[in-house]
């Protein structure tokens, strides 16, 4: 859905403590096939139902 | 009686002396405390809730045995704790003793959908096991909500959302990540993490978990409403370490009480005491 170097925002519910625009800085590919984005400025890990690009 | 004072003290009845022995629930750091909720040996492993809540009573299973319910004006009080310790810098640390009035869990660490929560609301479970007493002061100030990590959960970095709502009956957002909080036993005490906004108000329920990203283990995430009673140190290790009623404060055990124990971390890993005496008096 997403890829390397995407720039995105950070969807509800995670909006408020996540306002700004980050950048995917690794993508994580689970056993169970759940893909995690991890965004910079250490916003952590994000499911991309979470995401929207910019 | 109410004790009111040392002589009254000493004339009480001399109550119940109970025994408790914990294993160290595994490696913590950089969580505000742990629980030794669903640890035996004595008592015995506390359950572990469902997504429905279930309001705590003195006979839940894992619960610190508490003297017989009385009538007022005679109540039971902590009147002293011994902890004895092993060997061993991770047996110097702080515990804690809690009423448990509720708590709810079976939430997943990989599922990032909302996870609902049922009958985490302190308003309508105020006729349950005392609750009505037990909460304390009747704006809800007295109670800690936890979140509290009963099987440990994944370290693939995630954002946890929960729903709250406050007394004043307003929603909020309770934000936090799952830095160092993988291990069973991890507690966060969500009322330091009440945003900005909300400052000032007093959680009465929570409502939901959303993660942002699933941590990879299914793990069991929960929440649990507690009453602070007291607190102890023990600071040497092999030995010895008495509080008495001067140290406690003396706490007042509501009857229905379901107390159980939390510790303070020290480090990256946790001990626990060889064993306690908590010795109770009734008057």
């Amino acid at each position: 859905m997403f890829e390397l170097g995407q720039t995105v925002k950070v969807l509800y519910p995670f909006t408020e403590g996540f306002p700004d625009v980050y950048e995917i800085i690794e993508i994580v590919t689970h056993d169970d096939g759940q893909i995690v984005y991890i965004l910079s400025n250490d916003a952590g890990g994000f499911d991309g139902k979470y995401l929207e690009a910019i | 009686m109410t004790i009111a004072s040392v002589d009254q003290l000493f004339s009480s009845s001399n109550g119940q002396i109970f025994f408790v022995t914990k294993n160290a629930p595994g490696a913590s750091t950089g969580i505000d405390l742990i629980s030794y909720w669903n640890i035996g040996t004595i008592p015995v492993a506390g359950a572990i809730p469902t997504a429905t809540a279930t309001v705590l009573s003195s006979s839940s299973q894992g619960a610190i045995p508490v003297p017989p319910p009385t009538t007022p004006p005679v109540y039971n009080y902590i009147r002293s704790v011994e902890a004895f310790t092993g060997s061993g810098g991770t047996n110097r640390f702080s515990m804690e003793i809690h009423d448990r009035l509720m708590h709810a869990g079976g939430l997943s660490g990989t599922v990032t959908t909302t996870q609902t929560i049922t009958g985490m609301d302190i308003v309508t479970q105020l006729g349950v096991n005392n609750l009505s007493e037990r909460i304390g002061a009747a704006d809800y100030s007295h109670i800690l909500w936890l979140l509290e990590i009963f099987t440990g959960i994944g370290a693939t970095a995630s954002t946890l959302s929960i729903s709250v709502t406050y007394t004043d009956s307003s929603s909020g957002t309770i934000t936090l990540t799952n830095t160092n909080i993988t291990s069973g036993g991890s507690v966060v005490v969500l009322n330091r993490l009440i945003p900005a906004v909300d400052s000032g108000k007093f959680i009465r329920s929570i409502n939901s978990l959303t993660l942002s990203a699933s941590t990879t283990i299914t793990g069991n995430i929960g929440f649990v409403a507690t009453v602070p009673l007291t607190s102890f140190s023990t600071l040497i290790s092999r030995k010895r370490s008495l509080a008495e009623w001067r140290d406690l404060g003396l706490p007042r055990i509501p009857n229905q009480a379901c107390l159980c124990l939390f510790g303070n971390p020290n480090g990256s890993t946790e001990g626990a005491p060889n064993y306690l005496r908590i010795r109770t008096a009734t008057g």
